[in-house]
């Protein structure tokens, strides 16, 4: 399968990724953002684009990563600020040598389900017509089933047609109340309804390598086990049937719940992927990798 | 010198190994207006897939159906053969938006079942640039409506030549879309002189079409689809209609090309560089100028969709068609 990830604006430190070149397919950065009015700005910094440079000399694919805020969707997406954005995009790729663009606009309504397959649609054909032609990955939130799709502004089937990729996010269960970020189960619906709506060749499983924790109303993502800081003594537990590792302490008096990344966890669902059928796997994201996981990758993803 | 001579030698081989390889897919329209399926009937093992002009979109997005009295019965004759039978489906702009598009797809679906169609074919022209997202929405509806029906069934989309990206901007379809959500795209290569006398297809806009086909739609499902008519111009009176090899002004009011030459006399000229027949005669004071597709066009062009490596081709249009292009497709298309 193939393997990639995205890299957060706020990464600079990139050497266990130049260590571990021969892991990975591509690359997608989150460094540009989309305006109300479809103009594109980015924080390309020396330091991305120097790793973009060295991405593409090793032949990992440099995507970009677009995603928007309340303040530019879904305006970005529709009449003429869409045009502009396709025609800004196509330049961003000329520019800064990419292989594509990963659309990932998230927190827009079903309501324009119509916008949004308009957008890729007219991105495709813009990419296409480029020399070379680059590639569109529509990267979108998960449902377990034709109902859930239904109401949200992802129509599976139509972007496995559309897109040269589609990214479906397999992450992020538990929000607001502290759970796991993917229990086995619902992991389990997803991927088979997923699959059953999109090509093999074009289905990307986009997988946590991140984690989380609750505190009162409160959460932050965590990249690894120290960044919860447990109390001494206070070890994670492995949980079932949920499939991921979690702990609990009080500390100044506010009770934590934290559900961890781990590499365990990433075994079974590659596992689980390549039993589904996948041309390969995401990760979200690049940041909290470690030597452990990507020796996951080389030994069951990459193989 | 030794090195030019290699270099031709290979040359030869790749145009010999270009005119090899597997049969091509082959199919074609039959109109509502002539409908004349004795080529058809005669030769159904060339026969890929058919596709008949049986319905059209109207504005509230209901089907009008043209069906001939004997629609269940080609149908079945065509299942037996296994040929694929496609509906194609012409529409204006309020056919295809919003709820008389949502119908008009519901129904699409309706008539595939109904009457065990395989595909539908869409081939809605001359709407322009303004109607491009309606038409994308369209497509895309009725794609997602097709493939997700309990027997998965294709769609096809024909479309407009065009030679470059300037002029495919102005069109209602976009080729690459087209490409992606289609499971075949017909490149209708003909119409190319239409006020003006002149070719139905030059040598020159055929490649330039291909071309730019080529780099738009995968060549796995590109079908090019070429003519088997001509046209007539009546040069003093500024107007031309379409004629078939084997009309007669006795049973179709339009006379045919052998009609026309047995009738006047003298003999159609092939002209190049546009590789294809013309003919001139005069009636009741009137010069006419008929361009003609005929076998030995079609022979080239059929060598050209298979150098470039693409699906197949596709006929406009079957009814009435000179028997003499039946070889051709035994030796060069299907072989």
């Amino acid at each position: 399968m193939t393997f990639g990830g995205w890299i957060p604006d706020e990464v600079r430190d990139f050497s266990l990724l130049k260590r571990n070149s021969g892991a990975l397919t591509s690359v997608s950065i989150c460094a540009f953002t989309i305006e109300r009015d479809g103009s594109l700005t980015d924080t390309i910094s020396p330091v991305h684009a120097e790793f973009m440079k060295w991405a593409n000399a090793n032949g990992i694919i440099v995507w970009a990563t677009i995603g928007g805020t309340r303040r530019s969707l879904p305006w970005a997406i529709q009449g003429r600020a869409r045009e502009r954005l396709v025609k800004e995009l196509a330049a961003a790729c000329a520019k800064y040598g990419l292989g594509g663009i990963d659309v990932d606009i998230e927190g827009i309504a079903g309501k324009v389900r119509d916008d949004y397959t308009l957008f890729i649609a007219k991105l495709v054909s813009a990419l296409q017509a480029m020399t070379p032609p680059r590639q569109v990955a529509a990267t979108v939130m998960d449902f377990p089933s034709a109902e859930d799709e239904a109401g949200g502004p992802f129509d599976y089937l139509v972007l496995g047609l559309l897109a040269d990729e589609v990214r479906v996010m397999l992450y992020d269960y538990s929000c607001d109340a502290p759970g796991p970020i993917m229990p086995r189960e619902y992991f389990a619906e997803e991927l088979a309804f997923a699959r059953s709506k999109i090509p093999k060749e074009k289905f990307v499983a986009a997988l946590p390598w991140y984690g989380r924790d609750w505190c009162g109303g409160d959460t932050e993502d965590l990249t690894r086990l120290e960044d919860a800081d447990p109390p001494p003594g206070v070890v994670p537990e492995w949980r079932e049937p949920e499939g991921e590792l979690s702990l609990s302490f009080t500390r100044d008096g506010k009770r934590h719940e934290v559900w961890l990344p781990d590499p365990r966890k990433f075994a079974w669902m590659v596992d689980e992927v390549r039993k589904a059928g996948a041309s390969g796997i995401y990760v979200w994201h690049l940041g909290c990798a470690s030597p452990e996981y990507f020796k996951l990758v080389r030994g069951k993803v990459r193989r | 010198m030794r090195r030019t001579a290699l270099l031709a030698a290979a040359a030869i081989v790749s145009t010999a190994l270009a005119g090899c390889g597997r049969p091509m897919y082959f199919g074609g329209w039959v109109s509502e207006w002539h409908p004349d399926v004795s080529l058809l009937k005669d030769n159904p093992r060339l026969f890929d897939s058919v596709s008949f002009s049986w319905c059209h979109i109207q504005a509230d997005g209901s089907l009008k159906r043209v069906a001939p009295a004997d629609r269940d019965e080609l149908v079945k004759w065509a299942k037996k053969h296994g040929i694929k039978v496609y509906v194609t489906i012409g529409s204006g702009v309020p056919g295809i938006t919003g709820k008389a598009g949502t119908r008009a797809v519901k129904e699409l679906v309706a008539v595939c079942e109904q009457y065990g169609f395989d595909g539908v074919d869409v081939d809605i022209e001359m709407l322009g640039k303004p109607a491009r997202d309606t038409y994308t929405l369209f497509i895309t509806r009725l794609a997602e409506a097709l493939k997700t029906m309990k027997t998965p069934r294709r769609l096809s989309v024909t479309l407009q030549e065009v030679q470059n990206e300037k002029d495919e901007a102005n069109l209602c379809s976009d080729y690459a879309v087209a490409g992606r959500l289609a499971d075949e795209v017909r490149i209708m290569c003909y119409d190319i002189s239409w006020d003006e006398p002149g070719p139905i297809m030059s040598r020159e806009a055929f490649a330039r079409d291909l071309a730019f086909a080529k780099s738009r739609i995968p060549a796995d499902k590109l079908v090019m689809a070429v003519p088997w008519y001509g046209r007539d111009w009546n040069i003093t009176d500024k107007t031309h209609e379409d004629i078939l090899w084997r009309m007669t002004d006795a049973r179709d009011g339009i006379m045919g090309m052998d009609e026309i030459v047995g009738k006047f006399g003298g003999k159609p000229v092939w002209r190049e560089p546009e590789g294809e027949l013309s003919y001139t005669y005069t009636v009741g004071g009137k010069l006419h100028e008929v361009w003609m597709a005929d076998p030995r066009q079609f022979e080239w062009m059929v060598d050209e969709v298979r150098k470039a490596g693409v699906r197949g081709v596709y006929i406009w249009q079957l009814e009435y068609a000179s028997p003499e292009f039946i070889p051709v497709v035994r030796r060069k298309v299907k072989r």
